[in-house]
Protein backbone atom coordinates (compact mmCIF):
# COMPACT_ATOMS: atom_id res chain seq x y z
CA UNK A 1 0.00 0.00 0.00
CA UNK A 2 2.51 2.50 0.80
CA UNK A 3 4.36 1.81 -2.29
CA UNK A 4 1.59 2.72 -4.55
CA UNK A 5 1.18 5.74 -2.55
CA UNK A 6 4.87 6.29 -3.36
CA UNK A 7 3.73 5.43 -6.55
CA UNK A 8 1.16 7.74 -7.08
CA UNK A 9 2.84 10.79 -5.54
CA UNK A 10 5.73 10.01 -8.67
CA UNK A 11 2.86 9.95 -11.26
CA UNK A 12 1.36 13.34 -10.11
CA UNK A 13 4.69 15.27 -9.80
CA UNK A 14 5.78 13.91 -12.94
CA UNK A 15 2.57 15.66 -14.29
CA UNK A 16 2.74 18.40 -12.42
CA UNK A 17 6.42 19.03 -13.89
CA UNK A 18 4.96 18.65 -17.07
CA UNK A 19 2.37 21.39 -16.93
CA UNK A 20 5.13 23.85 -15.77
CA UNK A 21 7.70 23.08 -18.12
CA UNK A 22 5.10 23.69 -21.10
CA UNK A 23 3.34 26.87 -19.08
CA UNK A 24 6.54 28.40 -17.36
CA UNK A 25 4.04 28.48 -14.19
CA UNK A 26 4.81 27.05 -10.70
CA UNK A 27 1.47 24.37 -9.46
CA UNK A 28 1.09 22.84 -6.29
CA UNK A 29 -1.92 20.22 -5.83
CA UNK A 30 -3.77 19.81 -2.91
CA UNK A 31 -5.33 16.75 -1.22
CA UNK A 32 -7.42 16.59 1.82
CA UNK A 33 -5.54 14.74 4.72
CA UNK A 34 -7.69 14.20 7.56
CA UNK A 35 -8.59 17.91 8.60
CA UNK A 36 -5.64 19.69 6.45
CA UNK A 37 -5.32 20.00 2.62
CA UNK A 38 -1.56 18.27 2.02
CA UNK A 39 0.46 20.24 -0.93
CA UNK A 40 2.69 18.28 -3.75
CA UNK A 41 5.26 20.53 -5.54
CA UNK A 42 7.17 19.01 -7.90
CA UNK A 43 10.87 19.89 -8.05
CA UNK A 44 10.25 21.14 -12.15
CA UNK A 45 7.32 23.44 -10.39
CA UNK A 46 9.63 24.99 -7.37
CA UNK A 47 12.07 26.29 -10.08
CA UNK A 48 9.58 28.09 -11.66
CA UNK A 49 8.59 30.13 -7.86
CA UNK A 50 8.81 33.95 -9.07
CA UNK A 51 11.82 35.34 -8.05
CA UNK A 52 9.44 37.47 -5.75
CA UNK A 53 8.47 34.20 -3.85
CA UNK A 54 11.95 32.55 -3.37
CA UNK A 55 12.90 35.52 -1.71
CA UNK A 56 9.82 35.68 0.64
CA UNK A 57 9.94 32.06 1.22
CA UNK A 58 14.05 32.81 2.26
CA UNK A 59 13.22 35.23 4.69
CA UNK A 60 12.35 34.54 8.24
CA UNK A 61 8.71 33.99 8.38
CA UNK A 62 8.47 33.68 5.04
CA UNK A 63 8.44 30.14 4.07
CA UNK A 64 5.93 29.45 6.67
CA UNK A 65 3.70 32.60 5.82
CA UNK A 66 3.87 30.93 2.29
CA UNK A 67 2.71 27.81 3.19
CA UNK A 68 0.01 28.45 5.76
CA UNK A 69 -1.40 30.80 3.16
CA UNK A 70 -1.45 27.90 0.49
CA UNK A 71 -3.30 25.21 3.07
CA UNK A 72 -6.19 28.13 3.86
CA UNK A 73 -6.66 28.94 0.01
CA UNK A 74 -6.52 25.51 -1.03
CA UNK A 75 -8.76 24.26 1.84
CA UNK A 76 -11.24 27.66 0.55
CA UNK A 77 -11.15 25.99 -2.97
CA UNK A 78 -11.82 22.39 -1.93
CA UNK A 79 -15.07 23.39 0.01
CA UNK A 80 -16.41 26.42 -2.13
CA UNK A 81 -15.86 23.94 -5.25
CA UNK A 82 -15.66 26.73 -8.03
CA UNK A 83 -12.95 28.11 -9.87
CA UNK A 84 -11.38 31.16 -8.38
CA UNK A 85 -8.74 33.63 -8.68
CA UNK A 86 -6.89 33.88 -5.56
CA UNK A 87 -4.63 36.70 -3.89
CA UNK A 88 -1.56 34.68 -1.93
CA UNK A 89 -0.60 36.42 1.42
CA UNK A 90 2.07 38.23 -0.32
CA UNK A 91 0.34 39.82 -3.64
CA UNK A 92 0.36 37.73 -6.22
CA UNK A 93 -2.37 35.99 -7.93
CA UNK A 94 -2.95 32.10 -8.35
CA UNK A 95 -5.68 30.43 -10.06
CA UNK A 96 -7.41 28.01 -7.63
CA UNK A 97 -8.84 24.43 -10.15
CA UNK A 98 -11.27 22.12 -8.14
CA UNK A 99 -10.65 18.61 -9.82
CA UNK A 100 -14.16 16.73 -9.76
CA UNK A 101 -13.94 12.99 -10.13
CA UNK A 102 -17.37 11.21 -9.88
CA UNK A 103 -18.92 14.25 -8.41
CA UNK A 104 -16.91 14.64 -5.52
CA UNK A 105 -13.91 17.49 -5.53
CA UNK A 106 -11.10 15.11 -5.09
CA UNK A 107 -8.25 18.01 -5.15
CA UNK A 108 -7.21 21.53 -5.99
CA UNK A 109 -4.59 22.92 -8.45
CA UNK A 110 -3.30 26.20 -7.49
CA UNK A 111 -0.92 27.18 -10.26
CA UNK A 112 0.51 30.92 -11.47
CA UNK A 113 2.15 33.22 -8.98
CA UNK A 114 1.12 36.22 -11.60
CA UNK A 115 -0.13 39.69 -11.47
CA UNK A 116 -2.89 40.21 -13.72
CA UNK A 117 -2.95 43.33 -16.23
CA UNK A 118 -5.62 44.96 -14.95
CA UNK A 119 -5.05 48.13 -12.80
CA UNK A 120 -7.80 47.32 -10.07
CA UNK A 121 -6.26 43.70 -9.56
CA UNK A 122 -2.59 45.51 -9.48
CA UNK A 123 -4.30 47.57 -6.76
CA UNK A 124 -5.33 45.06 -4.57
CA UNK A 125 -1.95 42.97 -5.25
CA UNK A 126 0.08 46.17 -3.58
CA UNK A 127 -2.25 46.47 -1.11
CA UNK A 128 -1.94 42.69 -0.08
CA UNK A 129 2.08 42.75 -0.23
CA UNK A 130 2.10 45.93 2.06
CA UNK A 131 0.51 43.82 4.48
CA UNK A 132 3.05 40.76 3.80
CA UNK A 133 5.41 42.92 4.60
CA UNK A 134 4.08 44.76 7.35
CA UNK A 135 3.50 41.22 8.98
CA UNK A 136 7.07 40.03 8.09
CA UNK A 137 8.73 43.10 9.65
CA UNK A 138 11.20 43.34 6.73
CA UNK A 139 13.51 46.28 6.44
CA UNK A 140 13.91 48.84 4.23
CA UNK A 141 16.05 47.21 1.95
CA UNK A 142 14.07 43.72 2.56
CA UNK A 143 10.99 45.49 1.46
CA UNK A 144 12.70 47.40 -1.33
CA UNK A 145 13.83 44.40 -3.09
CA UNK A 146 10.89 42.30 -2.75
CA UNK A 147 8.46 45.28 -4.19
CA UNK A 148 10.88 44.99 -6.59
CA UNK A 149 10.11 41.63 -7.48
CA UNK A 150 6.64 41.69 -7.04
CA UNK A 151 6.28 44.58 -9.86
CA UNK A 152 8.68 42.45 -11.86
CA UNK A 153 6.17 39.34 -11.75
CA UNK A 154 5.08 37.85 -14.67
CA UNK A 155 1.81 39.30 -16.11
CA UNK A 156 -1.68 37.82 -17.69
CA UNK A 157 -4.78 38.92 -19.21
CA UNK A 158 -7.88 37.66 -18.34
CA UNK A 159 -7.82 36.36 -21.76
CA UNK A 160 -4.78 34.33 -20.67
CA UNK A 161 -6.21 32.37 -17.51
CA UNK A 162 -9.66 31.54 -19.24
CA UNK A 163 -7.77 29.48 -21.76
CA UNK A 164 -5.63 27.94 -18.94
CA UNK A 165 -9.12 27.77 -16.65
CA UNK A 166 -10.25 25.60 -19.88
CA UNK A 167 -7.00 22.87 -20.33
CA UNK A 168 -5.96 22.38 -17.37
CA UNK A 169 -9.13 20.64 -15.70
CA UNK A 170 -9.24 18.22 -18.54
CA UNK A 171 -5.92 17.22 -18.28
CA UNK A 172 -6.48 16.89 -14.07
CA UNK A 173 -9.42 14.69 -14.80
CA UNK A 174 -7.64 12.45 -16.98
CA UNK A 175 -4.84 11.84 -14.39
CA UNK A 176 -7.48 11.47 -11.63
CA UNK A 177 -9.72 8.96 -13.83
CA UNK A 178 -6.69 6.68 -12.96
CA UNK A 179 -6.37 7.66 -9.13
CA UNK A 180 -9.94 6.61 -8.93
CA UNK A 181 -9.94 3.42 -10.82
CA UNK A 182 -6.89 2.40 -8.83
CA UNK A 183 -8.76 3.33 -5.47
CA UNK A 184 -11.86 1.65 -6.62
CA UNK A 185 -9.93 -1.33 -7.14
CA UNK A 186 -8.42 -1.35 -3.85
CA UNK A 187 -12.06 -1.36 -2.20
CA UNK A 188 -13.07 -3.73 -4.31
CA UNK A 189 -10.26 -6.05 -2.94
CA UNK A 190 -11.29 -4.84 0.31
CA UNK A 191 -14.65 -6.05 0.15
CA UNK A 192 -13.78 -9.52 -1.72
CA UNK A 193 -10.77 -10.19 0.88
CA UNK A 194 -13.57 -9.34 3.40
CA UNK A 195 -16.75 -11.88 1.63
CA UNK A 196 -13.56 -14.52 2.22
CA UNK A 197 -11.95 -14.17 5.08
CA UNK A 198 -15.54 -14.13 6.56
CA UNK A 199 -16.40 -17.24 5.52
CA UNK A 200 -12.92 -18.79 5.80
CA UNK A 201 -13.22 -18.32 9.74
CA UNK A 202 -16.63 -19.76 9.71
CA UNK A 203 -14.56 -23.20 8.11
CA UNK A 204 -11.76 -22.32 10.76
CA UNK A 205 -14.27 -21.69 13.44
CA UNK A 206 -16.30 -25.20 13.21
CA UNK A 207 -13.06 -27.08 12.75
CA UNK A 208 -11.30 -26.30 15.75
CA UNK A 209 -14.25 -26.14 17.72
CA UNK A 210 -15.30 -30.11 16.77
CA UNK A 211 -11.65 -31.36 16.64
CA UNK A 212 -11.70 -29.89 20.14
CA UNK A 213 -14.94 -31.41 21.13
CA UNK A 214 -15.00 -34.71 19.12
CA UNK A 215 -14.66 -36.69 22.07
CA UNK A 216 -18.27 -35.64 23.93
CA UNK A 217 -19.82 -35.55 20.90
CA UNK A 218 -22.34 -38.03 19.93
CA UNK A 219 -22.31 -39.06 16.23
CA UNK A 220 -25.43 -37.24 15.33
CA UNK A 221 -23.69 -34.35 16.99
CA UNK A 222 -20.80 -35.36 14.69
CA UNK A 223 -23.28 -35.70 11.53
CA UNK A 224 -24.20 -32.29 12.33
CA UNK A 225 -20.82 -30.31 12.66
CA UNK A 226 -19.33 -31.88 9.61
CA UNK A 227 -22.33 -30.89 7.83
CA UNK A 228 -22.20 -27.47 8.84
CA UNK A 229 -18.54 -27.08 8.24
CA UNK A 230 -19.00 -28.71 4.87
CA UNK A 231 -22.06 -25.76 4.14
CA UNK A 232 -19.52 -23.17 5.55
CA UNK A 233 -16.64 -24.80 2.70
CA UNK A 234 -19.21 -24.55 -0.37
CA UNK A 235 -20.68 -20.97 0.93
CA UNK A 236 -17.05 -20.10 0.59
CA UNK A 237 -16.89 -21.86 -2.71
CA UNK A 238 -19.63 -19.95 -4.28
CA UNK A 239 -17.87 -16.61 -3.29
CA UNK A 240 -15.03 -17.68 -5.30
CA UNK A 241 -17.25 -19.18 -7.78
CA UNK A 242 -18.47 -15.41 -8.00
CA UNK A 243 -14.79 -13.94 -8.34
CA UNK A 244 -13.99 -15.83 -11.21
CA UNK A 245 -13.33 -13.78 -14.74
CA UNK A 246 -13.75 -16.92 -16.51
CA UNK A 247 -16.42 -19.83 -14.91
CA UNK A 248 -15.52 -22.78 -17.08
CA UNK A 249 -16.73 -24.69 -19.81
CA UNK A 250 -21.10 -25.74 -19.85
CA UNK A 251 -21.65 -29.42 -19.77
CA UNK A 252 -25.25 -29.09 -20.54
CA UNK A 253 -27.02 -32.93 -19.49
CA UNK A 254 -30.28 -33.67 -17.92
CA UNK A 255 -30.72 -32.97 -14.78
CA UNK A 256 -33.24 -33.23 -12.15
CA UNK A 257 -33.69 -29.88 -10.46
CA UNK A 258 -34.78 -30.87 -6.97
CA UNK A 259 -31.26 -32.10 -5.82
CA UNK A 260 -29.95 -28.54 -6.69
CA UNK A 261 -32.03 -26.33 -5.02
CA UNK A 262 -31.90 -28.57 -1.96
CA UNK A 263 -28.19 -28.47 -2.24
CA UNK A 264 -28.45 -24.80 -2.07
CA UNK A 265 -31.28 -24.98 0.93
CA UNK A 266 -28.55 -27.38 2.85
CA UNK A 267 -25.59 -25.18 2.11
CA UNK A 268 -27.50 -21.86 3.87
CA UNK A 269 -29.72 -23.56 6.22
CA UNK A 270 -27.29 -23.00 9.15
CA UNK A 271 -26.93 -18.97 8.29
CA UNK A 272 -30.50 -18.97 7.82
CA UNK A 273 -31.71 -20.58 10.90
CA UNK A 274 -28.93 -18.34 13.23
CA UNK A 275 -31.11 -15.48 11.45
CA UNK A 276 -34.84 -17.66 12.64
CA UNK A 277 -35.45 -18.00 8.98
CA UNK A 278 -36.44 -21.30 7.64
CA UNK A 279 -36.33 -22.34 3.80
CA UNK A 280 -39.19 -23.85 2.44
CA UNK A 281 -39.30 -25.75 -1.44
CA UNK A 282 -42.02 -27.07 -3.27
CA UNK A 283 -41.61 -28.09 -6.68
CA UNK A 284 -44.59 -28.72 -9.17
CA UNK A 285 -44.56 -30.61 -12.51
CA UNK A 286 -46.83 -31.01 -15.10
CA UNK A 287 -47.31 -34.95 -14.74
CA UNK A 288 -46.28 -35.07 -10.75
CA UNK A 289 -43.07 -35.94 -11.30
CA UNK A 290 -39.71 -34.17 -10.59
CA UNK A 291 -39.18 -31.48 -12.85
CA UNK A 292 -36.19 -32.53 -15.28
CA UNK A 293 -34.23 -29.86 -17.13
CA UNK A 294 -31.13 -29.73 -19.03
CA UNK A 295 -28.94 -27.25 -17.54
CA UNK A 296 -25.15 -27.51 -16.54
CA UNK A 297 -25.10 -28.94 -13.18
CA UNK A 298 -21.77 -26.94 -11.73
CA UNK A 299 -22.93 -23.77 -13.09
CA UNK A 300 -26.80 -23.74 -12.19
CA UNK A 301 -25.73 -25.07 -8.72
CA UNK A 302 -23.25 -22.03 -7.65
CA UNK A 303 -26.53 -19.57 -9.86
CA UNK A 304 -29.00 -21.59 -7.59
CA UNK A 305 -26.85 -20.68 -4.49
CA UNK A 306 -26.64 -17.26 -4.81
CA UNK A 307 -29.88 -16.70 -5.06
CA UNK A 308 -30.79 -18.44 -1.93
CA UNK A 309 -28.45 -16.89 -0.19
CA UNK A 310 -28.96 -13.56 -0.94
CA UNK A 311 -33.10 -13.94 0.07
CA UNK A 312 -31.64 -15.49 3.39
CA UNK A 313 -29.26 -12.70 3.62
CA UNK A 314 -31.23 -9.78 3.14
CA UNK A 315 -34.45 -11.56 5.09
CA UNK A 316 -35.51 -9.22 7.92
CA UNK A 317 -35.40 -11.16 11.34
CA UNK A 318 -38.51 -13.07 13.24
CA UNK A 319 -40.31 -10.28 15.44
CA UNK A 320 -42.91 -11.07 17.94
CA UNK A 321 -43.05 -14.65 17.16
CA UNK A 322 -43.83 -13.93 13.38
CA UNK A 323 -41.60 -16.78 11.50
CA UNK A 324 -39.88 -15.88 8.70
CA UNK A 325 -39.57 -18.35 5.73
CA UNK A 326 -38.25 -18.09 2.28
CA UNK A 327 -40.16 -19.59 -0.11
CA UNK A 328 -38.75 -21.80 -3.17
CA UNK A 329 -41.70 -22.95 -5.75
CA UNK A 330 -41.46 -24.06 -9.31
CA UNK A 331 -43.99 -24.37 -11.78
CA UNK A 332 -43.92 -25.53 -15.03
CA UNK A 333 -44.77 -23.07 -18.24
CA UNK A 334 -44.80 -23.53 -21.63
CA UNK A 335 -41.07 -24.51 -23.05
CA UNK A 336 -39.52 -23.90 -19.53
CA UNK A 337 -39.52 -24.22 -16.45
CA UNK A 338 -39.89 -21.36 -13.79
CA UNK A 339 -38.77 -21.21 -10.31
CA UNK A 340 -39.08 -18.21 -7.90
CA UNK A 341 -37.20 -17.40 -4.92
CA UNK A 342 -39.06 -14.97 -2.68
CA UNK A 343 -38.41 -13.72 1.18
CA UNK A 344 -39.67 -11.21 3.23
CA UNK A 345 -36.57 -8.15 4.13
CA UNK A 346 -34.52 -5.48 2.47
CA UNK A 347 -36.46 -4.46 -0.85
CA UNK A 348 -34.95 -3.00 -3.95
CA UNK A 349 -35.84 -0.29 -5.57
CA UNK A 350 -37.78 0.38 -8.92
CA UNK A 351 -35.47 1.68 -10.96
CA UNK A 352 -32.89 -0.68 -10.14
CA UNK A 353 -35.13 -3.30 -11.64
CA UNK A 354 -35.99 -1.39 -14.05
CA UNK A 355 -32.41 -0.34 -15.06
CA UNK A 356 -31.09 -3.82 -14.66
CA UNK A 357 -28.78 -2.15 -12.60
CA UNK A 358 -28.83 -5.05 -9.95
CA UNK A 359 -27.43 -7.38 -12.34
CA UNK A 360 -24.72 -5.50 -12.76
CA UNK A 361 -21.52 -6.47 -11.98
CA UNK A 362 -20.34 -4.93 -8.07
CA UNK A 363 -23.71 -3.46 -7.99
CA UNK A 364 -24.84 -3.68 -4.50
CA UNK A 365 -28.76 -2.23 -3.61
CA UNK A 366 -29.43 0.89 -1.92
CA UNK A 367 -31.87 0.02 0.08
CA UNK A 368 -29.03 -2.91 1.49
CA UNK A 369 -26.22 -0.15 1.97
CA UNK A 370 -27.31 0.84 5.36
CA UNK A 371 -27.78 -2.86 6.86
CA UNK A 372 -25.69 -5.08 4.89
CA UNK A 373 -21.76 -5.31 4.49
CA UNK A 374 -20.60 -8.27 3.75
CA UNK A 375 -20.76 -9.39 -0.15
CA UNK A 376 -19.26 -8.00 -3.40
CA UNK A 377 -22.24 -7.54 -5.37
CA UNK A 378 -21.18 -10.31 -7.42
CA UNK A 379 -23.97 -13.05 -6.89
CA UNK A 380 -26.80 -11.42 -9.25
CA UNK A 381 -24.13 -10.30 -11.69
CA UNK A 382 -22.93 -14.02 -11.52
CA UNK A 383 -26.31 -15.62 -11.55
CA UNK A 384 -27.85 -13.47 -14.84
CA UNK A 385 -24.90 -15.02 -16.59
CA UNK A 386 -25.26 -18.38 -15.89
CA UNK A 387 -29.33 -18.07 -16.40
CA UNK A 388 -28.32 -16.34 -20.07
CA UNK A 389 -26.16 -19.17 -20.51
CA UNK A 390 -29.07 -21.41 -20.17
CA UNK A 391 -30.89 -19.12 -22.62
CA UNK A 392 -32.93 -18.63 -19.49
CA UNK A 393 -34.51 -15.39 -18.35
CA UNK A 394 -34.00 -13.68 -14.70
CA UNK A 395 -36.86 -11.38 -13.68
CA UNK A 396 -37.67 -9.49 -10.00
CA UNK A 397 -39.98 -7.65 -8.06
CA UNK A 398 -39.91 -5.94 -5.35
CA UNK A 399 -43.23 -4.92 -3.21
CA UNK A 400 -43.16 -2.70 -0.54
CA UNK A 401 -45.40 -3.87 2.47
CA UNK A 402 -46.20 -1.29 4.35
CA UNK A 403 -47.79 2.43 3.61
CA UNK A 404 -44.41 4.70 4.33
CA UNK A 405 -43.03 6.60 1.72
CA UNK A 406 -39.15 5.82 2.00
CA UNK A 407 -38.52 2.62 1.54
CA UNK A 408 -35.12 2.67 3.70
CA UNK A 409 -35.73 0.19 6.65
CA UNK A 410 -38.95 -1.00 5.27
CA UNK A 411 -40.07 -4.53 4.65
CA UNK A 412 -40.64 -5.82 1.11
CA UNK A 413 -41.66 -8.92 -0.48
CA UNK A 414 -39.01 -9.75 -2.96
CA UNK A 415 -39.23 -12.35 -5.99
CA UNK A 416 -36.27 -13.82 -8.41
CA UNK A 417 -37.67 -15.72 -10.50
CA UNK A 418 -35.88 -17.42 -13.23
CA UNK A 419 -37.33 -19.30 -16.21
CA UNK A 420 -35.03 -21.94 -17.60
CA UNK A 421 -35.75 -23.55 -20.90
CA UNK A 422 -36.32 -27.65 -20.40
CA UNK A 423 -33.88 -28.27 -23.42
CA UNK A 424 -31.08 -26.46 -24.80
CA UNK A 425 -30.92 -25.46 -28.79
CA UNK A 426 -29.63 -28.26 -30.20
CA UNK A 427 -27.80 -25.57 -32.85
CA UNK A 428 -26.32 -24.25 -29.59
CA UNK A 429 -27.24 -20.74 -30.50
CA UNK A 430 -29.38 -18.08 -27.56
CA UNK A 431 -32.63 -18.60 -28.44
CA UNK A 432 -35.66 -15.66 -28.55
CA UNK A 433 -38.11 -14.98 -25.67
CA UNK A 434 -40.77 -16.97 -27.49
CA UNK A 435 -38.72 -20.19 -25.89
CA UNK A 436 -39.12 -19.21 -22.64
CA UNK A 437 -42.43 -17.97 -22.02
CA UNK A 438 -44.97 -17.32 -18.36
CA UNK B 1 -14.23 -15.63 36.48
CA UNK B 2 -17.11 -15.19 33.82
CA UNK B 3 -17.10 -11.48 32.29
CA UNK B 4 -19.75 -9.91 29.94
CA UNK B 5 -18.44 -9.44 26.18
CA UNK B 6 -19.96 -7.15 23.94
CA UNK B 7 -19.43 -8.31 20.36
CA UNK B 8 -19.82 -5.74 17.61
CA UNK B 9 -19.75 -7.79 14.44
CA UNK B 10 -22.97 -8.04 11.40
CA UNK B 11 -21.94 -11.53 10.54
CA UNK B 12 -22.77 -13.55 13.94
CA UNK B 13 -24.96 -15.76 12.18
CA UNK B 14 -21.89 -17.20 9.34
CA UNK B 15 -19.05 -16.50 12.51
CA UNK B 16 -20.64 -17.43 15.53
CA UNK B 17 -18.49 -20.31 16.60
CA UNK B 18 -15.50 -18.46 16.67
CA UNK B 19 -16.78 -17.25 19.93
CA UNK B 20 -17.92 -20.73 21.46
CA UNK B 21 -14.67 -21.32 23.81
CA UNK B 22 -15.45 -18.33 25.53
CA UNK B 23 -19.00 -18.80 26.06
CA UNK B 24 -18.11 -22.33 27.17
CA UNK B 25 -15.77 -20.85 29.45
CA UNK B 26 -19.02 -18.89 30.91
CA UNK B 27 -18.63 -15.30 29.81
CA UNK B 28 -21.58 -13.91 28.41
CA UNK B 29 -22.35 -12.33 25.45
CA UNK B 30 -24.13 -9.15 23.74
CA UNK B 31 -24.41 -9.04 20.31
CA UNK B 32 -24.64 -6.05 18.65
CA UNK B 33 -25.01 -5.85 14.77
CA UNK B 34 -24.28 -2.63 13.36
CA UNK B 35 -23.49 1.31 14.29
CA UNK B 36 -26.88 2.67 14.75
CA UNK B 37 -27.71 -0.69 17.51
CA UNK B 38 -24.33 -0.07 19.30
CA UNK B 39 -24.92 4.18 19.72
CA UNK B 40 -27.99 2.87 20.97
CA UNK B 41 -26.98 0.53 23.65
CA UNK B 42 -24.35 2.85 25.23
CA UNK B 43 -25.88 1.44 28.72
CA UNK B 44 -25.10 -1.89 28.55
CA UNK B 45 -22.02 -1.47 26.85
CA UNK B 46 -20.94 0.79 29.92
CA UNK B 47 -21.69 -2.38 31.66
CA UNK B 48 -19.64 -4.95 29.62
CA UNK B 49 -15.94 -5.90 30.55
CA UNK B 50 -14.40 -5.95 27.29
CA UNK B 51 -15.66 -4.98 23.42
CA UNK B 52 -15.02 -6.94 20.62
CA UNK B 53 -15.40 -5.28 17.77
CA UNK B 54 -15.60 -5.63 14.06
CA UNK B 55 -14.18 -2.48 11.89
CA UNK B 56 -16.25 -3.18 8.65
CA UNK B 57 -19.51 -2.96 10.06
CA UNK B 58 -23.37 -1.50 8.61
CA UNK B 59 -24.15 1.85 9.06
CA UNK B 60 -27.73 0.78 10.51
CA UNK B 61 -28.92 3.78 8.87
CA UNK B 62 -28.80 5.87 6.25
CA UNK B 63 -28.86 9.80 7.22
CA UNK B 64 -25.83 9.39 8.73
CA UNK B 65 -22.56 8.95 7.14
CA UNK B 66 -19.09 6.37 8.85
CA UNK B 67 -16.99 6.64 6.44
CA UNK B 68 -15.36 3.16 5.17
CA UNK B 69 -14.87 1.74 8.67
CA UNK B 70 -17.94 2.59 10.95
CA UNK B 71 -16.13 0.03 13.70
CA UNK B 72 -13.70 2.61 13.80
CA UNK B 73 -15.80 5.57 14.24
CA UNK B 74 -18.00 3.83 16.57
CA UNK B 75 -15.08 3.18 19.04
CA UNK B 76 -14.06 6.70 18.36
CA UNK B 77 -17.26 8.03 19.39
CA UNK B 78 -17.23 5.88 22.60
CA UNK B 79 -13.88 7.07 23.89
CA UNK B 80 -13.94 10.78 22.76
CA UNK B 81 -17.66 11.44 22.84
CA UNK B 82 -18.55 9.25 25.38
CA UNK B 83 -15.60 8.65 27.92
CA UNK B 84 -15.86 5.16 27.26
CA UNK B 85 -12.89 3.21 29.17
CA UNK B 86 -13.94 -0.20 28.64
CA UNK B 87 -10.98 -2.67 27.33
CA UNK B 88 -11.31 -3.40 22.94
CA UNK B 89 -10.32 -6.25 21.06
CA UNK B 90 -10.40 -5.29 17.87
CA UNK B 91 -11.66 -9.24 15.36
CA UNK B 92 -11.02 -7.76 11.53
CA UNK B 93 -9.95 -8.50 8.23
CA UNK B 94 -8.59 -4.98 7.63
CA UNK B 95 -4.59 -5.13 8.01
CA UNK B 96 -4.23 -1.36 6.65
CA UNK B 97 -1.79 0.69 8.30
CA UNK B 98 -3.01 3.55 8.79
CA UNK B 99 -6.23 2.16 10.71
CA UNK B 100 -3.79 0.32 12.65
CA UNK B 101 -2.83 3.80 13.64
CA UNK B 102 -5.64 4.97 14.61
CA UNK B 103 -6.94 2.06 16.57
CA UNK B 104 -3.71 2.22 18.61
CA UNK B 105 -4.42 6.07 19.12
CA UNK B 106 -7.75 5.07 20.60
CA UNK B 107 -6.36 2.36 22.85
CA UNK B 108 -7.29 -0.87 21.65
CA UNK B 109 -6.11 -3.28 23.84
CA UNK B 110 -5.63 -5.99 20.87
CA UNK B 111 -5.85 -6.36 17.12
CA UNK B 112 -6.76 -9.35 15.91
CA UNK B 113 -7.11 -10.48 12.27
CA UNK B 114 -9.89 -13.28 10.92
CA UNK B 115 -9.51 -15.84 9.93
CA UNK B 116 -7.96 -16.42 13.89
CA UNK B 117 -8.48 -19.94 15.41
CA UNK B 118 -11.28 -19.86 18.66
CA UNK B 119 -8.79 -21.06 21.31
CA UNK B 120 -6.24 -18.46 19.98
CA UNK B 121 -9.14 -15.44 20.22
CA UNK B 122 -9.90 -17.29 23.65
CA UNK B 123 -7.02 -16.76 25.06
CA UNK B 124 -6.18 -12.89 23.52
CA UNK B 125 -9.63 -11.53 24.91
CA UNK B 126 -8.89 -13.57 28.31
CA UNK B 127 -5.61 -11.95 28.02
CA UNK B 128 -6.85 -8.58 28.34
CA UNK B 129 -9.51 -9.31 30.78
CA UNK B 130 -7.08 -10.36 33.21
CA UNK B 131 -4.98 -7.14 32.32
CA UNK B 132 -7.97 -5.16 32.72
CA UNK B 133 -8.82 -7.07 36.07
Amino acid sequence: MTQMLAHREDAQKAWLDLFASITGLPIGLFEMHGREPLGIFSQGSLSKFEPHCQLIRSLPGGLAACETDHCLRARRALLQHGNELTLCHAGLYNEAVPVWVRGEVRAVLLYGEMQIDDQEYQRRSLEQHEKAVARLALDEDQAAQVRALLLQAKSYTPDNLQQLRITLPKVEQWFYGFIDQEELLEQHLEKVSHELQTRLQAVIARAENMMLEARDLSSEEVFRGTNDLLSAAEAMGTVVQNLRQSVGEYHFQKERIAPLLYEAKRIYETEAKGRGISIRIDLASADGSTPVLEVSRYHLQNALNNLVHNAVKYSFRPRSGRPRTVNIWGRPGKGCYAITIENYGVGILPEEIASGDIFADGYQGKLTQGEYRTGSGKGLYFAKRVIDRHRGRIKASSRLMSDEADREGQPHLNQFTIYLPYEQSKEGSAGGEDDCMD
Amino acid sequence: MAKTIVWIEDDTDIIDPVVRPLELAGHTFIRLRNAKETLEALDRIRQADLILLDMILPPGQLDREFGRYPGLEVLRELREVHGLKTPVVVLTVVTREEVQQQLRALHVADIVYKPVRPSELRKRVEQVLAAGS
